[in-house]
């Protein structure tokens, strides 16, 4: 065995770095936080629900294929069709894309694993309580029925009594609060843990588009958050937000709805259009054509899809201006993916492409997504729309999009993949079947589903009359979606059976260019025995030998030291890297984290607020409990990372990952108050039954208060962090800010009680309390973390080195302190500035 | 596969789509210009996939290996961007120009108006008179051939959607908005409708009919409708029961709309269809419709009555066809 630099064999190495990583078993499995088992774990649970929306799929077909059939009730087939669009986009499609990346993201940045690997744990879990509770319901036969999209006042508590919307409405924000953590988890990963030497220009595409997605999910699911929240707030005490008659206006929900749903589409495209992009250069054996053209078309659809929501609301009575705005957008959305489109094509075309099976449902996607392209084209031209929406040709429309745009890549990354993932083959001939019965059925199902709708098929409609003359349409949609379900048992036979039947792999079968291959298969828990400095997008090709000299320990932190689970910090435009980022290992924090916010969920779902209040504290003790572990007490050297470089720890390092994290959860957070902001003005602007009886008549030395301790809360913090910098004193600045929270919150609290408004009464006055609400809760926030902070100080976790605690604090103080003022300024100068 | 289900289908639909639903049996102005449209669109749709695939074929296996940068450079830029640019403003200078007369209008003088207010799940539709009075009635909508219909619409409770699919585009009835559609029928004949927004348990049975007259004919099935109350009572049991039992919900005054959740029935007799669209008019099923309603429409707001027992139903029934 041949010996590397660092004086360990390969085989040593190897046993030293499993050590490291080591996973418990048992029970302990629940602790488990590496992202090979959360990506997994992610991937599974996705794709039993895939099969469970599919079941449910087929339950809608069978009711369908005859007029006036007995097969389902209305009350079922309203549950049914729900939970399929519910199950299939929020606990298939969203969580399957995050499997996949949290899975792949670290092996093809050169990483060990993601930045936040108890992040991704406690993601998973609440996804998966969150997904149990609508499945629940749906067994006890008591699921939503409003549809997907939950429009009000359907789903409020007059039309929607019983507790079913509200199964919808917290069960899905429970699984959009992990969405929103992995987001947050992919931006950090990709920014900030790559390999040395891969700058943003040599970064697979695969992680750009990652890198998007994951940002888009950050700013695009917190409209929907906040959306139900103030839903919930409306069912359960009566704050009317979109009660037309009291001052709310049931547009606002359809408006949050969308500007959530539209970019969700595109957050289910994107990562089908980044397999595409891994995928076909590969089978193609040639690099990507026009890789800078493709990462600028895929921000620009990033920043295109927030701006086409409103092309889902053209029937609700919308100006023409408007209407001619949002219908261009729809089509100019078409223009980057075209750009993309060529990009493959001439990729092809440089290159010598063999038809291997992932290439097949590649040549499938092409098809079905060019066709449900060119129907999109279609719908967004608004005289059309409003013959075609709401009937069956946009349920056609919407699954060649989705199907074509995600599940056929989908299938093409199982077969691409999976022998990277088990060390086994899946079959051939039977992926050819399930290919072919699923691309034949798909078609025949959706084809003919276009004609349904212009013949005049509504869309969730549980019957339709004969004399309509839709059944021969239906039935064939019906055929043909029991064919494509056999396609899909053919996948997922396959899929069970590969495992113990499929031949083993040897490493890299497709001969692919990228830093996933250079591993064992399946891979070891660490990933990579060393990281490699890299030159080129495609570092395989390029330098066959690495996988060898990479697990010979010739490379960057190819020596096993002080039990740490490292990976490289690197500078997010370079690639340089800057510090040794010392990852957490297994741990109970965060399912019971997870816990704690399901029993808070249960507890309000059944009216107990005092329970559910209960638990949110629980989960917060435990958040803090969590937060508690990380950091070292005493400053530690640089220690040497490979290339004769000395690298400090993160947790000495200026900008961590950590800092880059909070970061991203205050875009979401600000994307939560910007959608609040949205709501408080348009209510002002377009609701019904305004202006209310009372506006805020709050005394003006309140609002001068909290500005007071808002702005002195922001500067103490910074001077808290400044002081630690110079060694200076520090716990006299966190005091000051801790108090300024105190004295913010409790004004913020204050402010509807003493401006008189009650948030029951009008939608203005609901949107008051939700308002000061946010910035109330904040300061607490900025309260109880200032108190953190100092506890740190006193257990020495905290030292002019060692100040992550305190950049963290700054950050919170900055964003609590700003949007206090924003807030403050809409609650008291709004009113005025309407009156004139 | 598409190709091969594409002839089929079509042909298929060419000889089926004269459909009481359908979009492309259009009878009015917005519908034909629309269904105009979709056809050049689906055919060049059809053309630009079979299009694609064979570029994709050509490339993948007999043009492979061959491309240079610089004809990749051109091939991005033509194919990604002036392609798809070029195609979108043709559309839309077609689709738009065409396609206004799709689009809501403004107030026509000329334009004949009607109120729609949705409930869950029928249609109330009221006439207004010259003398500032309303007319009433229920899931049928009647007005001239060849002239502008300007259709007020909003809701009583969720959001529903106003369609008539072979006159033009659909709006949405929405509680505490007034929308207006703007419709026009070319030859005079019944047209059905449907609720297109989901609105609970029976959207699927929340249709209704617009019937366009020629000339005269409007002002006299209108009149029939104002005449109604004077009708004389043959039964007075009848009368006593409907009283006590559906006068709370059910006004007979074609004048009065009850503020209650019912339909007005003093048009019963003279729609075409009950229950929404779904059961024939006739005495048979409105004598089924009460003691039945909620085996026919499932969920539907009417109590359940069958408790009155079958004389007092069957005299309700006779009541109610007495008015004929």
């Amino acid at each position: 065995m041949r010996t590397g630099v660092t004086g360990l064999g390969p085989l040593a190495r190897h046993r030293a770095l499993e050590r490291i990583w080591r996973n418990p078993g048992g029970l302990g499995r629940l602790q488990v936080v590496n992202h090979s088992v959360v990506g997994r774990r992610f991937l599974i649970t996705g794709m039993l629900f895939f099969f469970f929306g599919g079941v449910l799929a087929m339950l809608m077909r069978a009711q369908l294929a005859t007029p006036e059939s007995a097969f389902l009730s209305h009350a079922a087939y309203n549950q049914v069709f729900t939970m399929h669009g519910t199950v299939m986009m929020f606990l298939f499609a969203i969580p399957v894309i995050e499997g996949l990346s949290l899975y792949l993201l670290p092996k093809l940045l050169g990483a060990r694993d993601l930045a936040f690997p108890r992040l991704s744990a406690f993601g998973y879990f609440c996804y998966l309580f969150g997904g149990g509770m609508l499945v629940v319901s749906l067994l006890m036969g008591a699921a939503p029925a409003s549809g997907w999209f939950m429009y009000t006042p359907l789903s409020s508590r007059v039309y929607s009594p019983g507790m079913q919307a509200d199964v919808w409405l917290l069960g899905i924000t429970f699984v959009e609060i992990s969405a929103v953590a992995v987001g947050v988890e992919l931006c950090v990963t990709v920014l900030k843990l790559r390999t040395a030497g891969m700058s943003l220009a040599r970064m697979p595409l695969f992680a750009w588009y990652m890198l998007v997605t994951g940002a888009m999910i950050v700013v695009g699911f917190p409209p929907l958050i906040l959306g139900s929240m103030l839903l919930e707030l409306e069912r359960a005490f009566g704050w009317p937000f979109f009660d037309p008659g009291r001052g709310g206006d049931p547009l606002l929900w359809q408006h949050l709805f969308w500007l959530f749903g539209h970019p969700e589409v595109y957050i289910i495209f994107l990562p089908g259009a980044a397999i595409v992009s891994t995928i076909l250069p590969v089978m193609a054996r040639r690099p990507m054509v026009g890789y800078t053209a493709v990462v600028a078309s895929v921000i620009a659809t990033g920043f295109i899809s927030f701006g086409l929501w409103v092309h889902h609301m053209f029937a609700v009575g919308i100006p023409q201006m408007a209407q001619a705005f949002f219908s261009a957008a729809s089509m100019v959305v078409a223009v980057p993916t075209a750009v993309q489109f060529f990009a493959w094509l001439a990729t092809l075309w440089m290159g010598r492409p063999v038809l291997r099976l992932p290439m097949l449902y590649l040549a499938g996607f092409l098809v079905v997504f060019v066709f449900g392209g060119l129907t999109g084209v279609m719908v967004a031209l608004v005289p059309f729309d409003l013959q075609a929406h709401d009937t069956h040709f946009v349920v056609a429309h919407m699954h060649y999009v989705l199907v074509g745009g995600f599940v056929f890549p989908l299938l093409a990354a199982a077969y691409y993949w999976l022998p990277q993932m088990t060390g086994h083959r899946p079959s051939d001939r039977l992926g050819q079947w399930a290919f072919w019965l699923i691309f034949i059925g798909f078609n025949l199902t959706f084809f003919v589903m276009h004609f349904t709708g212009l013949a005049g098929m509504t869309r969730r409609v549980y019957t339709y009359p004969a004399e309509l003359g839709l059944e021969g349409f239906n039935l064939l949609s019906s055929f043909g979606g029991f064919v494509m379900a056999m396609g899909f048992a053919a996948f997922a036979i396959d899929l069970l059976l590969h495992y113990r039947y499929g031949e083993p792999t040897r490493r890299n079968p497709w001969g692919a260019g990228t830093l996933e291959w250079a591993m064992l298969s399946p891979p070891p828990l660490y990933n990579f025995a060393s990281l490699p400095r890299v030159e080129s997008r495609e570092p395989l090709w390029h330098r066959p030998e690495l996988p060898g000299s990479m697990a010979g320990g010739r490379h960057w932190l190819g020596l096993p030291r002080n039990g740490w689970q490292e990976t490289l910090g690197v500078d997010p435009m370079s690639g340089e890297p800057h510090s040794i980022v010392v990852l957490p290992g297994p741990s109970w924090w965060p399912i019971a984290c997870a816990l704690a916010l399901a029993a808070f969920f249960v507890a309000f779902l059944f009216s107990a607020y005092v329970w559910a209040a209960a638990g949110a504290l629980a989960a917060l003790a435990v958040a803090l409990r969590w937060g508690w572990d990380n950091g070292l007490r005493d400053d530690a050297p640089n220690f040497p990372a490979g290339d004769g470089v000395v690298l400090p720890r993160h947790d000495h390092a200026v900008a961590p990952p950590g800092w880059w994290g909070l970061a991203f959860a205050l875009v979401a957070d600000a994307a939560l108050l910007a959608s609040l902001l949205f709501g408080y003005f348009f209510l002002w602007t377009v609701a019904p039954a305004w202006p209310p009886e009372r506006f805020l008549d709050a005394p003006s030395w309140l609002a001068i208060a909290v500005a007071g301790a808002l702005l002195t809360g922001v500067l103490a913090s910074r001077r808290a962090r400044l002081g630690a910098g110079s060694g200076h004193a520090t716990s006299g600045w966190l005091w000051l800010a801790l108090v300024a929270a105190v004295i913010a919150s409790a004004g913020f609290f204050a402010t509807p009680v003493a401006g008189g408004v009650s948030p029951s009464s009008h939608g203005y006055a609901a949107s008051v309390a939700a308002l000061s609400g946010y910035a109330a809760v904040h300061a607490a926030m900025a309260a109880l973390w200032c108190g953190f902070v100092l506890l740190r100080w006193r257990f020495r976790f905290v030292s002019a080195l060692r100040s992550l605690d305190l950049q963290l604090l700054t950050l919170w103080w900055g964003y609590t302190g700003t949007t206090g003022l924003v807030i403050l300024a809409s609650l008291y100068l709004a009113p005025g500035a309407f009156a004139q | 596969m598409l190709l091969c289900a594409l002839p089929l289908t079509v042909t298929a639909s060419g000889c089926s789509l004269g459909l009481p639903l359908s979009t492309l049996d259009p009878r009015g102005p917005g519908a034909s210009s629309v269904a105009a449209v979709w056809w050049t669109m689906f055919w060049g749709s059809v053309v630009v996939t079979a299009f694609m695939v064979i570029l994709g074929l050509i490339v993948s296996y007999r043009a492979r290996g061959r491309a240079t940068a610089s004809s990749v450079r051109r091939w991005l830029l033509g194919g990604g961007l002036v392609f798809p640019c070029v195609a979108l403003i043709a559309l839309m200078l077609y689709g738009f120009g065409p396609g206004r007369a799709a689009l809501p209008q403004a107030p026509a003088e000329d334009a004949y108006r009607v109120e729609v207010m949705a409930h869950q799940w029928w249609w109330e539709v009221r006439y207004p008179r010259a003398d500032g009075g309303d007319l009433i009635d229920a899931n049928e909508l009647h007005v001239p051939v060849g002239r502008p219909v300007r259709i007020e619409l909003s809701s009583a409770d969720v959001v529903h959607s106003f369609w008539v699919p072979r006159l033009g585009g659909k709006m949405d009835a929405i509680p505490g908005h007034n929308n207006v559609l703007t419709l026009q029928a070319d030859e005079p004949g019944v047209y059905r409708g449907q609720c297109s927004e989901f609105c609970g348990a029976q959207h699927a049975r929340m249709g209704f009919l617009l019937e366009a007259h020629d000339g005269p004919a409007l002002e006299a099935r209108l009149e029939r409708l104002a005449s109604r109350p004077s009708g004389a009572v043959k039964e007075p049991a009848g009368a006593a029961a409907y009283d006590r039992h559906c006068r709370a919900c059910h006004s007979l005054d074609p004048t009065v709309s009850s503020a209650s959740p019912g339909p007005n029935l003093a048009g019963l007799v003279d729609r075409h269809r009950l229950g929404g669209g779904w059961l024939a008019n006739d005495a048979t099923n409105r004598r089924r419709w009460l003691s039945e309603h909620q085996a026919l429409k499932p969920g539907n707001r009417m109590p359940d009555v069958t408790h009155l027992g079958d004389d007092d139903l069957d005299a309700i029934a006779r009541f109610l066809e007495g008015r004929l």
